[in-house]
């Protein structure tokens, strides 16, 4: 054991800048993946649930093969090979002339694999709060997509609070696949300090921190917002 | 026991941020006495430096020089024979594996910097090394001034990424850089017109041309920028060896061998010695 | 690109097959490795001593808050640090990923113990069992039977984890992929099979786990 421990080095420019944008990616990747995840994720949880069987398999097949595929696969089918499968000048725009194409890529990339995640999760809130409420809120004269709008998911939604926030934690970490295609994100720049001071296990230590305090915060954010207005005060309020 | 209970306080030190007491003086020297082996580290893939070939053994220029430098060895310790025991080095751990003493002569192309001296000592020169641009011959980029508007790959963390930056504020160019993770991707990157130049030491073009799967269509170009003179690692606190090292390297700048060497694995691919390197060989090139 | 050649698969299959194998052998050590390891750290957070649960809930929450692939650069500079010696990148990964996993089938061998009704130990105490018998014997094949869908879920994703030793060049299948994808210049091809080739196994697996449990219920 022969290593040279050298904290000092992280405060100095430019690794601590390094550090800093590399957090700041992280959050960009992980918000934008995941308003992509809940916007997909949700329709495709409705979906799933519609009386209508085309609807539902197409639903079906969009969960199973973005579950089933290890997110760095999908990440390199979006970056290697769709932009090939398109006509020429099509492909050579989005590699090149798209705006942050690699951005572009990760955030669509992470956000169908935490989608087809998400669409499960919103099942089963679905399911849990009673797809037998769907035939009464019909009866009442609501549209089938009316009645999932103001009844279902909304109830579905609460009582999923907790299983997405993890998911939301497991794309914060999730983001930090998209280095392969180029992003500089946190753990990135911590490599990338490695490869300038060769102090890396320091680099890592701090980025391992900064994972820590975003999932106990986000965990913790939650919780208060769980309490305020989600199942808990729901939960409350019914018994 | 006592070994697992090292271990074990190693593993302590590490955790509260101790480092291991500085090695002795010679060690390299003391280990070659006692057990007549000496550890080289080798590239796998370092065409046509240091790599592994046809026949799954180390090869290449640097493992001819790193063993010329042996004989050298044996002659001054007087020792009838040598093993070599070749453990295989990568980018990421190379610099760690000298330090520690693992490794006694890293055969590789490292390009011999001011942070890698603080924990390893350098061989003179083997080799010089320079930023160049690899792009498709249709793109008809042959200067810097062609990249403005352009967009160019990097391979993150290595020394050409700082250099570009230097060559884009110095011509006011107007340049996209997209990184990637290694050469392999910086090939890719070229040839599905992702990018429209890898800029990286030319050292690495060799291998990556080759591989390509249409090497006619790739080309080198633009100035040599940079000077990024290779060695090869020993540990520190070695004064013994690493004289041994640079006496015996001297004498095959100066007999010529060394240019020998150099011709035999660059020739095929159309380099020559060019004046930086000759340079450096002719400061180590003593009287005897 | 619109030439495909599909023939560079059969030509690279021996080599593609070689990062299979290590991609079975990483699933099949880290679960090994991870569920014992796990039953151990469950077992010590269930603990009453803060000073035997304290450290396997530290343990667990930092595990479950880092990206693998951070856990797998601190090993890979980790280990041949602490050995002393290079050990390659196959034994920082396999170190890495058990300790990993480790934390993740602690959690859930701890909600298949929890499933269990707290009155079944307090009776069984009742009766002069032991603890550690009460554990062996009543508590843990009840909770086996509540984790077991969820071990091999977590097998399903500790396979698809294991793509992630592309990031340190180990050659498992993903990685041995891509290297014949730059080698011979057919990303689209090679990328498209490894996604056919996970899908085909995970989905294969996780219907045959939805059928287990199925059949179990019934």
């Amino acid at each position: 054991m022969n290593y040279n421990w050298d904290w000092g080095v992280l405060l100095q420019q430019p690794y601590w800048g390094w550090l800093w944008s590399g957090l700041g990616w992280t959050l960009l990747i992980s918000l934008g993946s995941w308003v992509i995840a809940l916007s997909v994720g949700i329709s495709a949880g409705i979906a799933r649930c519609m009386p209508n069987r085309a609807i539902q398999i197409v639903a079906s097949v969009y969960i199973e093969v973005f579950r089933n595929i290890p997110p760095l696969v999908q990440l390199f089918l979006w970056y290697f090979v769709f932009p090939e499968l398109l006509p020429d000048a099509l492909g050579l725009w989005i590699k090149r002339d798209l705006p942050n194409p690699e951005y572009v890529t990760a955030i669509v990339g992470l956000g169908l694999f935490a989608g087809a995640r998400v669409a499960e999760q919103i099942r089963a809130g679905i399911a849990a709060v009673g797809i037998h409420l769907l035939p009464a809120a019909l009866a009442t004269g609501l549209r089938p997509l009316q009645a999932f709008r103001l009844i279902l998911l909304p109830l579905g939604l609460r009582a999923v609070f907790g299983p997405l926030t993890s998911e939301f934690l497991i794309t914060v970490k999730m983001s930090s696949i998209s280095l392969t295609i180029g992003m500089l994100e946190l753990t990135a720049q911590s490599r990338h300090i490695e490869n300038y001071t060769f102090h890396g296990l320091e680099a890592f230590a701090v980025a391992t921190v900064v994972y820590l305090l975003l999932g106990l915060s986000v965990t913790g954010l939650m919780r208060v917002i769980d309490r305020r207005f989600g199942a808990a005060k729901y939960r409350r309020a019914s018994s | 026991m006592k070994q697992y209970l090292a271990k074990a306080l190693a593993a302590a030190g590490l955790v509260l941020g101790f480092s291991a007491a500085a090695q002795e003086v010679d060690s390299v020297i003391k280990k070659l006495q006692a057990s007549n082996t000496i550890t080289v580290g080798y590239r796998e893939t370092l065409l046509p430096t240091s790599y592994l070939g046809d026949d799954k053994k180390p090869t290449g220029y640097a493992i001819d020089m790193c063993l010329r430098i042996i004989d050298e060895v044996k002659t001054e310790l007087k020792l009838p024979q040598i093993k070599i025991n070749y453990v295989p080095v990568n980018i990421q751990n190379r610099q760690a594996l000298v330090a520690n003493g693992t490794v006694d002569l890293e055969c590789g192309g490292t390009v011999n910097t001011f942070a890698r001296n603080k924990q390893v000592d350098f061989s003179p020169v083997s080799y010089v090394a320079a930023s160049q641009m690899l792009v498709l011959k249709s793109s008809r980029i042959s200067k810097f001034d062609d990249l403005n508007g352009k967009i160019v790959a990097i391979a993150t963390g290595g020394s050409s990424e700082p250099e570009l930056k230097h060559i884009i504020a110095a011509n006011k160019l107007n340049v996209r850089i997209v990184n990637v993770d290694d050469h392999a991707a910086g090939l890719i990157a070229v040839e599905s017109r992702r990018v429209d130049a890898y800029f990286n030491d030319n050292a690495a073009f060799f291998s990556l041309i080759k591989q390509s799967k249409n090497p006619s269509a790739l080309v080198v170009v633009g100035p040599e920028y940079g000077y990024s003179p290779q060695g090869f690692m020993v540990p520190k606190n070695n004064p013994a060896f690493l004289w041994i090292v640079t006496h015996a390297m001297g004498k095959m700048f100066k007999s010529g061998e060394a240019e020998k060497i150099f011709d035999k694995w660059f020739k095929p691919f159309g380099v020559q010695i060019g004046p930086k390197l000759r340079a450096a060989w002719e400061t180590f090139s003593y009287p005897e | 690109m619109n030439d495909f050649d599909w023939g560079v698969i059969a030509r690279s299959w021996p080599f593609l097959a070689e990062g299979m194998a290590l991609s079975a052998l990483l699933v099949v050590v880290s679960t090994a490795g991870g569920i014992l390891l796990g039953l151990g750290l469950a077992l010590m957070r269930r603990s009453d001593h803060a000073f035997i649960a304290g450290p396997a809930t530290v343990y667990v929450t930092v595990m479950r808050s880092v990206p693998l692939i951070l856990v797998l650069f601190w090993f890979y500079f980790l280990v041949p640090l602490v050995i002393g010696r290079p050990v390659g990148a196959l034994a920082s990964a396999l170190v890495a990923f058990v300790l990993f996993e480790a934390a993740f089938y602690c959690e859930i061998i701890r909600a298949g113990i929890n499933s269990v009704r707290a009155g079944q130990t307090e009776a069984a105490l009742a009766t002069g069992m032991r603890r550690s018998q009460v554990m062996r014997l009543i508590i843990m094949p009840q909770g086996l039977r509540a984790m077991t869908p969820l071990l091999f879920n977590q097998v399903i994703i500790v396979f698809q984890d294991t793509s992630l030793v592309y990031v340190v060049a180990l050659r498992d299948f993903m990685t041995t992929a891509s290297v014949v994808a730059s080698r011979d210049g057919r990303p689209t091809e090679m990328y498209t099979l490894v996604a056919v080739v996970y899908l085909a196994i995970c989905f294969s697996l996780s219907k045959a786990i939805e059928l287990y449990g199925k059949g179990r219920a019934r």
